[in-house]
Order: structure tokens, then C-alpha cells, then sequence
């Protein structure tokens, strides 16, 4: 950096990144909060650790592989290519550390920002983990669910990010894939894998009648739910940034020209974004709020099903059309539960496999129509965005690496016991002892009080 | 020890700044390692609580009174 000029574009871009991490962690917060809120008393403690935990283990993994795997497997590996250099996202790359760049010129910028993006795609990583961790509460063993997230976190997801969510992408160069703000890419993988997973772990006791009917569990907490949603809200803003590149030379040939791109490197606004942002959040609500009768729970997971119906095409939508697209993603995510729950008795308790699986599903096929004849990449060589491609593509995110790998894997955790709680602690709650126990430190301490008003 | 002993001279010349340049291959491992045992002593932690819990509260007594506090419809 020996001129201020590049300084200023590499340092604008490290700090850019590096905001979007600090504004990515409220949905985490909100997931914590949302959790908590839905579960039962008796089980909010676990209920709150099992999320908190997959933090640090997927935040390791990803150190360890899932960085690696996004920029070695763009080419399947095997599909239009092998295994791609990686050499800056090993875990024992110089640049993974502290670095000034060094001489390389690779390195040189990589060392200013590979922390940062790394970090980007990790909370990523972990929001995949977390959509997962509400639907399965208060009947998962921590030890099988932390598995799961590290495989959706640090594995399956960042796999699905190098095929259709990278500039050279097999996906996007064949398919003509198009999800610029992870329709698919983040939720309908998580939704698909949290529905694998359901099949396997079973409803919580007492969720279906004995004719099948299912039984409502309402969140004990609605303040909690409603705060955590609305701070998922808040930080899906630095989601849309984070998938933005903030300055490239978009020109192709003579001239420089530069902007804002998507992750395909193919121009688009922060301008553009958040207008779409909003006003597919408020298709979204202003849908949920008609089709639920005004149900506070599926008003504001609504909003968010909204956001994410909108956002594969949310780079070139106009907002009246990113608006209709999520007020039609909400009507298909909201009727879908209904008939899967009662169809195959699955009891998804924060609605996680609608809400991200069904509308991001929804979002990925209906931009394939909308922005049918788009270039996909500013690589003229790429396959256009079209119905088929997308339709394929949303197969590819819910199916063969969300549904399929989860069901998988449940099924071996329950071979091996690691998967359910036993029926006991379930009845008695996660929390029992501890709160047995706190229960006996309390009166403790008012006997303690008691004895001192006699002394 | 310090890979950088002087910021002095041409910085643009400076690499990795941390400690123990070259030992990168070691510390994946350890962490690694690591990552693996913490799952295993977890998992044996959990499977403990579990049985605990169910030796002091698991009896279908404990277990009505239990559910019985939670009904809200109970004074």
C-alpha cells in the first residue's frame, strides 16, 4: 500500500466487512432471545446454551475447513474443473494470521482482508446453524445438535456457497444460478436440513393428539420472541451488505468504472438493496398480518419470510416487484406448514423450515422467471439466469445439501443415541436440576435471614 | 521467539507478524485435536446430567408433581 489511494480502497473494504460482522452478530442475539422465548420454562437454560455453543464450535470448524472448502470447491471440485488454489484460506495459510502482506501481491491485499471476509461467511455459518437449533428445542441432545451445526455451519452450507454463491461458481457458470442475498444459499439449505433432521428426532411429547391433530405450544415469552425477531431484522441489514463486494472495477475492456457488486461480481447499489430490503420486509409483514388474522408470531416471521422470498433477485428487482414477490413467498410459506405438519406429523417449533426452507425455496425458483435473460456473472461465457437453472438449483440447496445430509446424519446420531434426550428429562425438563438446585440455594438464604432476625 | 523484532526499514518487506512463524502445521493439529476432545468430554458430561437427573427427579411421582407446577390452571 504505497500509494494513498489504494490504501484507502483496501482499508475502506476491510472496515466495511469488518462493520457488517459487528451488525451480523445481532441475529445471533436475536436467535438467543427468540429461542428462549418460545421454549418452555423448564427448559430455557439448555434451551439458550445449545445455541450460544454452536457460536464457538462453528466459529473453529470454519477456521479449520469451511473457509478453505468455499474458495477450493467452486468447480464441484470435478464438475468443470478440480480443486481450486486455496492458498489463502488453509488454516495454516501466513494470512489466516496477524500480517502486513509481505511482498506477495496476492497476499498483499488478502492480508488486509481475508480476516474480515472470513469472518463475514462465518456469521453466515452460524445463522445456518441457528435456524436450525429453534426447531428442534427441548427434545435434542446438545451433543448430537452441535454436531449437526458444525456439519450445516462449517460443512454442507459453505459447500453450497462455493457451487452458486461464488464469482466462479459451477452452478452459476452451467445453471446460470442467481441468489445474490442467499434465498438459497443460506435458508433453504438450513430449512431443508432442519427438516431432515425433524424426521428422524420426532414431535415433542404431547404435540399431536392421538387422532394426529397437532396441539399449539405457544411461546412462553412473546416480548422476548418479538424483540429477538426484530433484532434478526436489524441484523439481516448487515447480512445484505455482507454479500456485497463495496468497490470493484466493474468495466469490462479499456476503462475503469467502478461500484458496488453482488457476489458474483456483477454490478448492483447499497441504494438498490436497501430499498428492496424494506420493501420486501413490508410486503412481507403486510401479507402475514392478512393471512394470520393478525397472529403476532406469523406477522413477524412473515416480515422475514418476506425478506428472504425477495432476496435472490433483491440486487435488480424493482421495489414494488420485490414487495409483490414477498407478499406471494409469504402466502406459499405460510400454507405449506400446515399441510407438512399434519401430513407427516413434524413439529417444527419456530416455524424455521417455513420461514427460511419454504420461502427460500419460493425465492429461488420465482427469480429465475423474473430476471429470466440476466447475465448471471460479467463472464459473457456463463449460462444466463433462467427458470431451470434456478428450479435446479433450489433442488440442489434444499434437497441434495440441506434435506438429504440432515436426515443422514440423524439418523446416525439416533443409531448411536446421541440424537433424542430420554423421555424423563423431557417430561421433567432440561432445567430440572438446576433449578432444583437453585431452588435449594434460595431457601438457604431466606433460613439464613430468618435465623438473623433472632439473633 | 518475535518474528518482528523492528517496525524500522521497509515495512512493505514484512509478512506474518505473529510468533512462531512455521509452526502454522502444529497448531492446526492441536486444534484439531482439540475440537474432537471437547465433543467427546461434552458428550460424556451431557449423558451424566442426564442419568443424575433422572435418579433424583425421574420416579413417575416426582414426575406428575413436576408437571402439575406447570399447569397454569393450578393455583
Amino acid at each position: 500500500m504505497d500509494n494513498e489511494l489504494t490504501a484507502l480502497g483496501i482499508i475502506f473494504t476491510e472496515f466495511y466487512y469488518w462493520l457488517t460482522v459487528v451488525l451480523m452478530f445481532l441475529i445471533h442475539v436475536g436467535f438467543c432471545m427468540y429461542e428462549v422465548g418460545v421454549s418452555r420454562h423448564k427448559n430455557h437454560m439448555h434451551t439458550l446454551m445449545k445455541n450460544t455453543m454452536l457460536i464457538p464450535l462453528v466459529t473453529v470448524t470454519f477456521f479449520y475447513f469451511g473457509w478453505y472448502i468455499y474458495f477450493a470447491w467452486p468447480n464441484g471440485p470435478g464438475i468443470t474443473g478440480g480443486i481450486a488454489d486455496a492458498s489463502n484460506a488453509t488454516p495454516w495459510s501466513e494470512v489466516m494470521g496477524p500480517s502486513m502482506g509481505g511482498q506477495d501481491d496476492l497476499h498483499g491485499g488478502w492480508a488486509r482482508i481475508n480476516g474480515v471476509f472470513w469472518a463475514a461467511f462465518l456469521l453466515f455459518s452460524w445463522t445456518a446453524a441457528s435456524i436450525v437449533s429453534g426447531s428442534v428445542i427441548e427434545r435434542i441432545k446438545s451433543s448430537g445438535f452441535w454436531i449437526l451445526a458444525v456439519a450445516i455451519g462449517s460443512f454442507f452450507w459453505i459447500i453450497d456457497a462455493a457451487w452458486g454463491w461464488h464469482p466462479g461458481g459451477w452452478m452459476v457458470q452451467l445453471w446460470g444460478y442467481h441468489d445474490a442475498y442467499a434465498s438459497g444459499v443460506i435458508h433453504a439449505i438450513a430449512g431443508g436440513f432442519a427438516l431432515g433432521i425433524l424426521f428422524v428426532l420426532g414431535p415433542r411429547i404431547g404435540k399431536f393428539a392421538a387422532d394426529g391433530t397437532p396441539r399449539n405450544i405457544n411461546p412462553r415469552n412473546p416480548w422476548l420472541v418479538t424483540i429477538g425477531l426484530f433484532l434478526i431484522y436489524t441484523g439481516f441489514w448487515g447480512f445484505y451488505v455482507a454479500c456485497n463486494i463495496p468497490m470493484w472495477d466493474i468495466q469490462a475492456g479499456d476503462g475503469v468504472f467502478y461500484s458496488a457488486t453482488n457476489i458474483y461480481l456483477a454490478p448492483t447499489t447499497l441504494s438498490a438493496i436497501t430499498m428492496n430490503f424494506l420493501m420486501s420486509l413490508s410486503g412481507g409483514l403486510l401479507m402475514g398480518y392478512l393471512i394470520s388474522r393478525g397472529d403476532a408470531f406469523w406477522t413477524y416471521s412473515s416480515g422475514l419470510a418476506g425478506i428472504i422470498a425477495a432476496s435472490a433477485g433483491n440486487d435488480l428487482y424493482h421495489p414494488i416487484q420485490a414487495m409483490i414477490i414477498a407478499a406471494a413467498g409469504v402466502v406459499f410459506m405460510y400454507k405449506m406448514p400446515y399441510w407438512v405438519e399434519n401430513k407427516f406429523k413434524i413439529d417444527d417449533a419456530v416455524g424455521a423450515v417455513a420461514v427460511r426452507g419454504y420461502a427460500g425455496f419460493f425465492g429461488v425458483v420465482i427469480a429465475g422467471f423474473v430476471l429470466w435473460g440476466y447475465p448471471s456473472s460479467p463472464d459473457d461465457s456463463f449460462a444466463a439466469i433462467n427458470p431451470l437453472g434456478q428450479f435446479a438449483g433450489a433442488i440442489v440447496m434444499f434437497f441434495v445439501l440441506g434435506f438429504i445430509p440432515g436426515w443422514v446424519i440423524a439418523r446416525i446420531l439416533n443409531g448411536v443415541g446421541m440424537l433424542r434426550i430420554p423421555r424423563e428429562i423431557e417430561l421433567m425438563g432440561l432445567d430440572a436440576a438446576a433449578a432444583d438446585d437453585e431452588a435449594a440455594d434460595e431457601a438457604a438464604i431466606i433460613q439464613a435471614e430468618k435465623d438473623a432476625i433472632s439473633k | 521467539m518475535a518474528t518482528v523484532t523492528s517496525w524500522t526499514g521497509n515495512i512493505a518487506d514484512i509478512g506474518p507478524i505473529y510468533p512462531m512463524v512455521g509452526t502454522e502445521g502444529i497448531l492446526v493439529i492441536i486444534g484439531l485435536v482439540s475440537w474432537i476432545v471437547w465433543h467427546i468430554l461434552q458428550n460424556k458430561m451431557e449423558n451424566k446430567a442426564y442419568e443424575d437427573q433422572i435418579k433424583r427427579f425421574g420416579d413417575a411421582e416426582s414426575l406428575k408433581k413436576m408437571l402439575d407446577s406447570e399447569d397454569p390452571r393450578n393455583p
